[in-house]
């Protein structure tokens, strides 16, 4: 009776006298607009405003004209990216890494999931939950010098305690056979538990009757996992899935910046650190525009691909 | 009714506050951004400090100026209160100019690429000028062509002692192709640093070498002096990595290594050096880019050997400026090659132990059976420069404190400190106040506080203290006597000719030259082939990147080069 009241008390107030119902609807709930604003001006500023800067991969950029009043140049950049001697070897080793991060590091936050999900004892699940979660928190820059500290030759525990054993230390950051191992391992540990979010909200929303039915007929631990589990959880591993192969020319700005030595250097240069030293060392900076343009325009071509694949073969869709 | 209204009221109060606070929190980025860099909020600052009193007529114009010493480390001379220290006061008074200090601790030329495209370049900078043909110079030269620097051409007939800085000290040829480049079209955009003043003994000595930890030495029964090679140093260094030695911490020593990124592994490698001032070699009768030259095969296989045989720090490349002077301060290298480092090494390693300190070993010998050393033209040819933004409020400010601190005052002010307090003027020349020469040499940093590092590093050229103002014998340090004792042993050589490098400007496909090897980077490949998996892979690399240049037309350079330089007797390789 006071929500009828509230409702003929407030409608002719805020309703102005148009035939707009889309204006209307936005009019009347104004205030939750309102606090939307401050969101929509951040994206707009700082997300969308900037996105003209990538006009720099067409011009030959002069500060002093800036980047509209540059002199276009076409797709010189672009083809000279593509003829450039360093192009093969940055996009192989750009693809390498992205692929090895997904084949191992995909499955393993599902896996980190279901595990916890097994850990009956609510106490024990949110310890082992908050020591998973950590590593997300900390930046690259510690876990990288951490490493650093740990795997040095000279002062590190690892090579200390091969010396106390007689043998030779080793250069664990400068070996370019080590360098993918000990990506794809850091990765693993700082992001795993985090990634295993996603999955443990999607564990809650099965409904506990399956098991129980499947319990009833004699079904196992494995027996769940394969028929109930793991089908319930298909639609979020696909998006999942959909959303890491966008990213697959991401290969971790930070994390390999960091890694990279001279001695690794022939296994490390990735587009995003390609991309740096052209634009932000050596003053390329429509040159290295371009090759982040390419390399945005690929993971578009990538996402709007791998979605229809997938819309095609499992419904399972962004869009 | 009402409750709508409160609703209403409610949503408001919520909303617009939080609105607000997100608005106010862009602003406040985007001000932190622009205030620490940008020129137009930085040089806004004009309040007279002296406004009621008497001399408020006089008084100079106060204003505060941002500076950046885009120099990695170049933060070391600041004091701890960069406003109020006695030499910042009195440059104040003087000039009515307050510094707001900021430096680096990365690349130089990153940092320029930065606030060139980010339109956020500081009221004053100091960075480095090698040539307008490569790296800082290169960036300094497009952004001063693209409207980003003053031009100080106008202000130069009011300034004296700046007109003085622009040709003081400075090489001929340099100053005619560089300076005032002929892309820059008669204007004037930088400011020689830490030129000399005209006379050879004036040039600075940066005692470039190999230093080794003098109780090592003394173990293995080694003469400093006698390792004057690089296959005596190979052995050194052998002997070394068999001697069980220690750290101060009871860890065991890396033979040998550098300061941060590598700086100055090419010491390993000096005895394929020769005295060049140009980018060309001669080489069996033949002029060469030294790009190409055969000695870069004997190098690679050299730097590889001490890498591979565990002589040199596998860290070195990538050590940052605290890793490296943390190896140092704790003996952790055995033989380093850069500068001597006193001055970090007298506050920390010497004083802790003393029985470590390096010592100079040779100097090497280069392939011609001379000493390796400095080399240099009578006037110096790439320094540290000066240069305005263009948008500074107040370049008249800028150029005073310039003008002021290459003064006679200024520089004492700047070298000396405050009259009375720091010094004494006895028979016209400044002596130190006893006590305070004691504070000094026991804690350099006592020195720094005091403001007499920041401005005399930053600001001076065409002058040279030492000259000016020699340190009695007597008077000397321990460590200006070790410095002066190196720097005996590694003499300065003069080399009076024009540099074959810049003939190439005028060859006619130098530009289709220089965008073809802009992206290419011959240091950071043959650092790459230093860590190959075998000598031949790690050739392959170096040829690979050789080939790049000669695909470019380095060898057309060089003979074009060569044939202008046949034409003249000035020319220098």
């Amino acid at each position: 009776m006071i929500a009828k009241e509230a409702r003929t008390e407030v409608l002719p107030e805020v309703l102005p006298v148009t035939k707009n119902k889309t204006w209307s609807k936005v009019w009347s709930f104004r205030h939750i607009y309102l606090f939307m604003l401050p969101a929509f001006i951040w994206y707009l500023v700082f997300c969308y405003y900037p996105m003209y800067g990538v006009l720099i991969a067409f011009k030959d950029f002069k500060y002093n004209l800036g980047i509209l009043g540059s002199p276009w140049e076409g797709f010189r950049y672009f083809e000279q990216f593509l003829s450039d001697s360093s192009f093969y070897s940055v996009l192989y080793n750009t693809l390498s890494i992205s692929f090895l991060k997904l084949l191992f590091g995909f499955p393993a936050p599902l896996i980190l999931a279901l595990m916890l999900n097994g850990v009956m004892h609510g106490k024990l699940k949110r310890i082992f939950q908050t020591i998973s979660y950590l590593p997300h928190f900390v930046s690259w820059v510690v876990v990288v010098t951490l490493m650093q500290k740990i795997l040095s030759p000279n002062v590190g525990l690892v090579n200390d305690i091969r010396d106390h054993m007689g043998m030779e230390p080793i250069f664990f950051m400068g070996m370019p056979s080590l360098f993918y191992p000990l990506v794809i391992i850091s990765d693993i540990w700082k992001g795993v538990g985090w990634g295993s979010i996603i999955y443990l909200a999607a564990l809650t929303n099965i409904d506990p009757h399956l098991y129980e039915a499947a319990e009833m007929d004699g079904a196992g631990r494995w027996s769940k996992l394969f028929k109930i589990t793991l089908p319930c959880l298909t639609p979020t591993i696909g998006i999942l899935l959909i959303f890491s192969l966008s990213g697959v020319l991401n290969a971790g700005f930070d994390q390999i910046w960091l890694m990279q030595t001279p001695a690794t250097l022939s296994v490390s240069e990735i587009l995003d650190t390609y991309v740096l030293k052209t634009g932000i060392q050596q003053g390329q900076f429509a040159y290295s525009t371009a090759i982040g343009l390419f390399k945005s325009a690929i993971s578009l071509l990538l996402i709007v691909l791998v979605n229809k694949v997938s819309k095609k073969v499992s419904d399972v869709s962004l869009w | 009714m009402r409750k709508t209204r409160l609703k209403r009221s409610l949503s408001l109060t919520l909303a617009v506050p939080l609105l607000a606070l997100s608005l106010t929190a862009c602003g406040g980025n985007n001000d932190s951004g622009t205030s620490s860099n940008s020129g137009t909020t930085n040089s806004t600052n004009s309040t007279n400090a002296n406004s009621g009193n008497s001399n408020e007529s006089t008084a100079p114009k106060q204003v505060t100026l941002s500076f950046l010493s885009a120099w990695n480390g170049g933060g070391a001379g600041f004091p701890q209160d960069q406003e109020n220290n006695p030499v910042a006061q009195a440059v104040r008074e003087k000039t009515g100019v307050t510094l707001k200090l900021e430096s680096i601790t990365t690349s130089e030329v990153e940092k320029l690429n930065t606030i060139f495209a980010s339109d956020t370049v500081p009221d004053i900078v100091n960075a480095p000028y090698w040539s307008t043909t490569g790296g800082e110079g290169q960036v300094i030269k497009k952004a001063a062509m693209e409207g980003q620097l003053l031009d100080l051409t106008p202000y130069l007939d009011k300034y004296p002692n700046v007109k003085k800085l622009m040709t003081q000290g400075v090489a001929k040829d340099f100053a005619e192709f560089d300076l005032n480049s002929p892309d820059l079209e008669g204007k004037q955009y930088v400011i020689p640093m830490q030129t000399p003043d005209g006379t050879p003994e004036s040039i600075h000595n940066w005692n470039y070498g190999l230093y080794a930890r003098g109780d090592i030495l003394k173990a293995l029964g080694v003469n400093a002096a006698d390792i004057d090679t690089e296959d005596k140093l190979l052995e050194l260094l052998a002997k070394i990595k068999n001697g069980d030695f220690k750290d101060i911490s009871g860890k065991p020593v890396i033979p040998s290594g550098t300061m941060h990124n590598g700086w100055d592994y090419s010491q390993f490698l000096s005895g394929w050096s020769d005295y060049n001032i140009s980018d060309f070699r001669q080489e069996d009768g033949k002029l060469i880019h030294w790009t190409q030259s055969k000695d870069q095969e004997a190098r690679l296989l050299y730097m590889r050997k001490l890498i591979t045989d565990g002589l040199f720090d596998p860290e070195a490349f990538s050590n940052t400026d605290t890793t490296a002077k943390e190896k140092l301060a704790t003996g952790k290298l055995a033989v380093f090659g850069a500068q001597s480092m006193i001055g970090d090494l007298q506050k920390t390693l010497y004083k802790t132990n003393p029985e470590m300190q390096y010592e100079l070993l040779g100097p090497m010998k280069n392939k011609s059976g001379n000493i390796v050393t400095q080399v240099e033209k009578p006037g110096r040819s790439g320094f540290p420069v000066i240069f305005l933004s263009a948008k500074i409020k107040d370049p008249d400010a800028a150029l005073r404190l310039i003008d002021y601190l290459n003064s006679d005052e200024g520089r004492l002010l700047a070298y000396w400190g405050i009259a009375g307090k720091t010094y004494n003027m006895v028979d016209g020349k400044p002596q130190w106040v006893a006590d305070v020469k004691k504070q000094f040499d026991e804690n350099p940093d006592v020195k720094r506080d005091e403001g007499l590092n920041y401005l005399s590093g930053s600001f001076m050229g065409a002058f040279s203290s030492e000259v000016t103002w020699p340190i009695p014998e007597d008077q000397k340090t321990q460590w200006e006597k070790l410095e002066a004792s190196y720097s005996k042993r590694l003499p300065i050589q003069i080399i009076d000719k024009v540099s074959a490098t810049y003939l190439v400007r005028d060859w006619p496909k130098y530009q289709e030259f220089r965008d073809e090897t802009s992206s290419l980077n011959f240091d950071e490949e043959f650092r790459k082939a230093c860590y190959a998996k075998s000598d031949d892979e790690a050739l392959k690399i170096l040829h690979g990147i050789q080939d790049k240049f000669k695909a470019a037309g380095v060898e057309e350079m060089a003979a074009y080069v060569a044939e202008k330089a046949a034409a003249r007797d000035d020319i220098g390789f």
